[in-house]
């Protein structure tokens, strides 16, 4: 039988992929997919305990959340492309200003 | 049948979202996408099992549909070259997979120390009834902000993305 | 199906949010504005007009907050409204209004001025909202439409490649704290099983701490960190103050900075009230004030340490503004209900001089010279007026005597320590305080000795208009005025805290 414990460990490690992500990729948009699946695995530790607490509202927050990432990405991805248009660059270590 | 199904899609999940951060064939923001799509499809198998079918199907549509879309539509617009540059910084990468090792290590290390979901059985059915009553009534007031979010989100993608200003 | 629609549910909600609603309706109208008169207009009148427009928005629901706001809260604890709502409200109100004054002192205004308003109005609706949100829903969405709304504003100035890049930064390190609030989030529901603040406090009372509570609680507080810019989480302000335009930069400074410490308030004490753990001198327990002690210490030593060395103006504003969180987070840190008003007393007060500042810096900005040492030296003989206004400004940052800045410090400090049981680890912390104010008099002073003491490098009067002028010897006016007469407004503000 699957329990919660699974779903979490899952839902656990993909934070830690999307955070390796973040931190070790170099190239803006694959950052930002690392930032994605951040998310995701949020979500996907609010719909596992929404079904073992028997409550809906985690459900309910997942679909806020789908809607914010989404806005969230537009507007990031916009800014990848305005600064595209000044630099040619889609890459952080060209960024002078941009220490991470 | 449930469990055989449990571990494919987390297999799948997890190798695909492993293949998006650090694939060690190329590093073609393309494939990075390609896996993400994937990723985004197991992840929505994970919520039927979890009897979650709208947000399955939404995760679907928006994600897959819309979101990967907006990827793919960035990357071929600005034309992104495979780039081949390693000189990654050693220090920076330790560090790195230092601190994601101890947030991980930490989180699985918290989940199988509390014992959550001992006495925990799954009985949520959460219908696509329920989910649109509670959207309606109760949280009907996010649900009003998320269209002024939204808003914002438009008005700054617009002005960000055109091409000169006037 | 007509359960659907509650028509009296709705009108309270209507009632309860009617200031929220007004913001929105005015960036509506701003933006409308600003479509029906673009290129009809002249460019500087089209700004003002929209500026106006947006203050008297503010003004009205600055009004409604006084007048005509019920107390009370919709749908099950979504958001509330209380008296100290209503006061923080209003002061991030007038902080906002403050930041468009500023901006009216432009006479250059860069393009797109209908959408800049619009988008800082709708980042006010954002703090609005976050203030009144007893939910982790609410408190998400209202964290992440402020966020969302400063994120384009940093790199609102589009022609200057630099902006984009901040922008972007701001945008990554901001990202990256809403995935760890929302995990954090996540986790905590699961293990109560509930979203709504008070409902969390109900079902955690008289059970143990679990580990996974435990992390999530710790991942939103590093989440709350980066939006409070507390160290080690800070790295983002330094840059965002930099190049950010002098509005936007003086509301991140000011208006998001209170909001974020009064709804960090409210989820830790009203969320978590019995797992504060404690810092009794060396015999810690864990809990949450461990970690929120920590992250003080850290922002007191490291905001002020950087700053010392910084050589732009707008960056060591950046890092004291780290410090002042630091000082600010010891009102959280104490149980008594003065802890949490004198905090968010601070925070406004501190806003105050800071807008003051940032539009000196503006106008020096504008007479051709870059934000570094050199733009202060020879104020005094280039603008004696100004001159004696940035002193004001500056002492009370550094919290001298007379001027608020002074009283808001002494406040914290006493809320701070009047804890009872007199825990050890407190009292380190307002000595540690103490000490790092005194660190800061040394680039406060440094400053004005820059002002005061040197020869100017450029001659010439500065110049500088009615907006500016105005705005400058307000903030000046209100940090001496309500240093030497504090009264009613703090006692106002503690009695609103307490209920």
């Amino acid at each position: 039988m699957i329990g919660l414990e699974q779903y979490l460990i899952v839902s656990a490690l993909l934070f830690s992929l999307g955070m390796m992500g973040v931190i070790l990729r170099r190239n803006l948009i694959v950052i930002y997919m690392g930032l994605e699946l951040m998310l995701n695995a949020a979500n996907l530790a609010l719909v596992s305990f929404s079904r073992f607490t028997d409550t809906i509202d985690g459900q309910v927050m997942v679909f806020f959340v789908i809607t914010v990432a989404a806005a969230e990405v537009a507007v990031g991805l916009a800014l990848i492309v305005a600064l595209y248009r000044k630099r040619q660059t889609t890459e952080v270590g060209d960024l002078t200003s941009l220490k991470l | 049948m449930q469990e055989l199904l449990f571990y494919i899609f987390s297999a799948l999940t997890l190798i695909c979202g492993f293949l998006v951060v650090a694939n060690p064939f190329t590093r073609n923001p393309v494939t990075s996408a390609m896996f993400l799509v994937l990723t985004i499809v197991s992840m929505a198998g994970l919520f039927v099992l979890l009897n979650a079918f709208f947000l399955a199907a939404v995760q679907v549509m928006v994600y897959a549909g819309a979101v990967i879309v907006l990827f793919l539509f960035v990357i071929m617009l600005l034309d992104v070259k495979e780039v081949e540059r390693q000189h990654y910084n050693l220090f920076g990468v330790v560090l790195g997979l230092l601190g994601l090792l101890s947030v991980g290590g930490m989180l699985i290390k918290a989940i199988l120390a509390s014992g959550v979901g001992k006495d925990l059985h799954p009985h949520m059915e959460g219908t696509t009834k329920d989910l649109g009553m509670k959207l309606f009534t109760d949280y009907v007031l996010p649900f009003e902000i998320m269209g002024v979010l939204l808003l914002v989100g438009m008005i700054g993608v617009i002005l960000l993305s055109k091409k000169n200003l006037r | 199906m007509n359960q659907l629609i509650q028509a009296a549910t709705h009108g309270d909600i209507l009632k309860l949010t009617a200031p929220e609603c007004i913001l929105v309706v005015t960036a509506l109208v701003a933006l409308a504005v600003s479509f029906a008169f673009n290129g009809r207009m002249e460019a500087l009148r089209l700004s003002r007009t929209l500026s106006w427009l947006s203050i008297l928005g503010l003004g009205l629901a600055s009004g409604v907050l006084l007048f005509n706001q019920p107390a009370g809260d919709v749908l099950g604890g979504l958001f509330y409204t209380n008296d100290a709502c209503r006061m923080v409200k209003l002061g991030i109100a007038a902080l906002g209004a403050a930041s468009i004054w500023l901006h009216m002192g432009n006479q250059r205004p860069f393009p797109h001025q209908g959408e800049f308003h619009a988008l800082l109005l709708l980042a006010m609706v954002g703090m609005f909202l976050l203030v009144g949100a007893d939910h982790l829903l609410m408190i998400f969405v209202a964290l992440e439409l402020t966020a969302l709304s400063l994120y384009i504003l940093t790199g609102f100035e589009k022609s200057k490649p630099v902006a984009t890049q901040t922008a972007l930064k701001y945008f990554l390190i901001g990202g990256v704290s809403a995935a760890f609030v929302l995990y954090g989030f996540s986790l905590i529901y699961g293990m109560t099983g509930y979203l709504s603040l008070s409902d969390i406090q109900v079902a955690l009372t008289g059970k143990p701490t679990d580990p996974l509570l435990a992390m999530g609680l710790v991942m939103s507080l590093i989440g709350f960190g980066f939006k409070i810019a507390a160290a080690p989480f800070h790295m983002w302000a330094p840059d965002v103050y930099q190049v950010a335009p002098t509005p936007v930069a003086s509301l991140i400074a000011s208006a998001s900075k209170v909001a974020g410490f009064f709804v960090l308030g409210r989820f830790l004490w009203g969320g978590f009230g019995g797992f504060e753990g404690s810092i009794h001198g060396w015999h810690w327990s864990a809990g949450w004030m461990v970690v929120l002690g920590l992250l003080a210490c850290l922002s007191m030593i490291i905001g002020n340490l950087a700053a010392l060395k910084q050589s732009n103006i707008r960056r060591l504003l950046a890092y004291s503004a780290v410090a002042h969180s630091g000082y600010a987070l010891l009102g959280i840190l104490s149980p008594s209900s003065s802890g949490p008003a004198s905090a968010a007393f601070y925070m406004i007060t501190y806003g105050v001089s800071i807008i003051g500042v940032f539009g000196l810096l503006h106008v020096l900005s504008q007479n051709g010279q870059a934000s570094d040492w050199r733009a202060l030296e020879g104020l005094r003989h280039r603008s004696p007026w100004l001159a004696a206004c940035f002193m004001l400004l500056v002492l009370s940052m550094a919290g001298i005597p007379p001027l608020i800045g002074f009283l808001g410090k002494f406040n914290l400090f006493i809320s701070a320590l009047k804890t009872s049981g007199n825990p050890l680890g407190l009292i380190l912390l307002v000595a540690l305080a103490l000490g790092a104010s005194a660190v800061s008099l040394y680039y406060y002073l440094g400053m004005l000795k820059a002002a005061f003491c040197k020869d100017a490098t450029q001659t010439g009067t500065i110049e500088a208009n009615g907006y500016q002028i105005s705005l400058i010897i307000t903030t000046a006016l209100i940090t001496i005025l309500l240093g030497v007469f504090p009264g009613t407004l703090l006692a106002r503000f503690m009695e609103a805290f307490a209920s």
